[in-house]
């Protein structure tokens, strides 16, 4: 039991051209259908989504299961937040410029995965994971004693983005972007070789894939994205601290990828919507109506039922939800031919 | 550097060692029966110190413990029934994930039942009492118990997963469940017993440390940092628990008496990835061959 190829596994083999198109239908629906919480709700979706898109890059094509995706969206984050306090430099350039440090930083990341598989090489980023929030905290101290950095709303040409659905347009338009590059890159003879490594290393060593090469970049550009969306994450929070970089966000971010389906382009969105979407709704839901006496205990209920949710997906099939629908699609498929023998599928 | 502090150091090491030896033993003792790495073990552990300060108050020193151990023992063997047992066969990642999602749920419902607020356990006697030893140093009763359990937890189970018929039947049902149930093994049965056992030596770390300072949410970072211990001894080597836990406490008490707590937990990871690098699978670890 394999995750199998790209091609043959995922959704994706429908070449057809209506899953896409319900997609869009459905993005452009949204703002119609919620209020201002709501919407917000679909940014936070949106936001994870892009992160875990890049995280897909290497987990998903590559098969390394990295930790490292929050303390790289920290990174972002408070670069962002610095060169805005000192310099006042806006969103536009501070992406560009974060997603630059992330490609450096991918490049020591890519260090223990040149050597370090499966468990082991999860734990090694771990580890990375709790030396850069180290090193973000001994940062924050050092230039804001402590507070958190603070931004203001991030303006793009002439349009200030103040409201949740401007946000919301914003961020469809980059998961378009990084989507495409994604699936770009898949296609590309680095998401060949990254595919090669996933399902053998070796083997693909020996067929003379360029092993270190493939990590190398495959890292450097999963986590430039990372650290551009942290940047995005900081404008849109409009503060940018080491606290918040848990090492449950950066679980949530594996998880994220594993629900939506390994290497599936529409992967991350799904996972985001299955696991941080719906805990998320079903809080808001229970603060409306229990009241705002619940107080940190909301925070608390979300990640039980992420936790649930996580391992409810993990328990119906290894392949995430796209790999249930798979199977859900070929039981109907078998059940629609026992109807009318004679008709051929 | 002057004696009191590099004994200091030591005492702290052998503190140190002794915790994290022990929830070593726990990813180990689970990872070696299921090939599960199971990352919420802190949280169990958590799980059972929070179950012994409400026993302790409401029922005595010695219901708590026979309660807690009686809880321990199920709630690791009801995880592995109700979740992990589904996931046989699926990828080693996917079972992480699910063990680390398993850990944010646990966490969050220990708050949802027990509250975050931190919570003190008032064994009766002279648990404060203090042992002077040259140098200046002093340790509690406690802190003597603590090293004296877990060195000796460790040399008991270190014994039964290598020589005893147990650990003969848990390596064979790691091996090959196939087989060993083939073989008349009742591996269910083995599996369930790993996972209390690894759940009851996280609850005695959890509960000893509990005695000696607190009980509270933040006292997961210590089964975090015990990953490094469990890697760093090789994951499947019950024997390494207690070398490598030995040298991630003394970089860390190091660490610590000259940089400050925070600077501790960074440099036990610190030291796990520069370990790793050199040696992939740990000091103690079984070498994986692999045939292309």
């Amino acid at each position: 039991m394999t995750w199998g190829g790209a091609d043959s596994s995922t959704l994706q083999s429908v070449r057809t051209w209506w899953p896409h198109a319900a997609v869009v239908v459905a993005m452009l629906a949204i703002p119609f259908l919620f209020d201002s919480p709501g919407m917000r709700t679909f940014n936070l979706v949106l936001l994870m989504g892009l992160a875990a898109q890049g995280l897909n890059i290497i987990m998903g094509l590559g098969g390394m299961v990295s930790v490292a995706t929050a303390s790289l969206l920290g990174v972002g984050g408070f670069l962002s937040g610095h060169l805005y306090e000192t310099m006042g430099i806006g969103m536009a350039t501070s992406v560009l410029l974060s997603a630059a440090l992330g490609m450096m930083i991918g490049v020591i990341l890519a260090l223990p995965g040149l050597r370090l598989r499966h468990l082991y090489f999860a734990t090694a980023t771990m580890a990375m994971h709790f030396i850069i929030v180290f090193f973000l905290q001994l940062i924050q101290n050092g230039l804001r004693k402590g507070s958190p950095f603070i931004l203001s709303t991030a303006e793009v040409g002439p349009i200030a983005f103040d409201k949740p659905v401007q946000w919301y347009a914003l961020l469809c338009i980059i998961s378009v972007i990084v989507m495409v590059a994604t699936q770009w890159i898949k296609t590309a003879p680095l998401g060949r070789a990254l595919n090669a490594i996933r399902d053998d290393q070796d083997a693909a060593e020996i067929a003379g894939v360029n092993t270190v090469r493939a990590k190398f970049i495959a890292f450097s550009i999963s986590s430039g994205i990372i650290a551009g969306i942290g940047s995005i994450r900081a404008f849109y929070q409009l503060t940018s601290s080491w606290e918040e970089i848990t090492l449950e966000l950066a679980i949530q971010f594996v998880a994220i990828v594993i629900v939506g389906g390994m290497g599936f382009s529409y992967g991350p969105i799904l996972g985001a919507m299955l696991v941080v979407g719906i805990p998320d709704f079903i809080a808001r839901g229970l603060e409306g109506s229990v009241g705002p006496k619940l107080g940190s205990q909301i925070f608390l209920i979300k990640n039980t039922l992420f936790g649930a949710l996580v391992i409810y997906f993990m328990t119906i099939g290894p392949d995430g939800v796209p790999g249930a629908l798979r199977a859900a699609r070929k039981a109907l498929a078998r059940h629609w031919r026992r109807l009318r023998p004679g008709a051929s599928t | 550097m002057t004696t009191p502090l590099l004994v200091q150091i030591l005492v702290q090491t052998l503190i140190y060692a002794s915790i994290y030896s022990l929830f070593g033993l726990g990813y180990v003792l689970i990872y070696r029966a299921s090939r599960v790495f199971n990352f919420a073990i802190a949280e169990m552990g958590l799980f059972c110190a929070l179950l012994f300060t409400t026993c302790f108050v409401a029922f005595g020193l010695v219901w708590a413990i026979v309660l807690t151990v009686i809880g321990s023992l199920a709630l690791g063997a009801a995880l592995y029934l109700g979740i992990f047992s589904r996931l046989v066969g699926q990828e080693e990642w996917s079972q992480m994930i699910v063990s680390f999602a398993l850990s944010i749920a646990l966490l969050a419902v220990c708050g949802l039942i027990w509250g975050t607020e931190i919570r003190n356990i008032d064994v009766p006697g002279e648990k404060d009492k203090l042992f002077h030893i040259p140098g200046h140093v002093t340790l509690t009763v406690t802190d003597v118990v603590l090293i004296v359990s877990g060195f000796a937890i460790w040399g008991v189970l270190a014994w039964a997963t290598t020589l005893s018929r147990l650990g003969v039947y848990m390596r064979a049902t790691a091996e090959n469940p196939l087989l060993a149930a083939q073989q008349g093994l009742p591996v269910t049965l083995i599996i369930c017993t790993a996972w209390g056992v690894g759940s009851l030596v996280s609850a005695v770390a959890s509960v000893s440390y509990g005695i000696r300072l607190q009980v509270d949410p933040t006292m997961i970072l210590l089964g975090l940092v015990a990953v490094p211990a469990a890697l760093l001894g090789g994951l499947d080597s019950v024997f390494g628990k207690l070398p490598g836990a030995i040298i991630l406490g003394a970089a860390q008490a190091t660490a610590a008496a000259f940089f400050g707590a925070a600077a501790g937990d960074v440099v036990a990871f610190a030291t796990l990835l520069v370990v790793l690098l050199v040696l992939p699978h740990g000091l103690f670890g079984s070498k994986l061959i692999r045939r292309v």
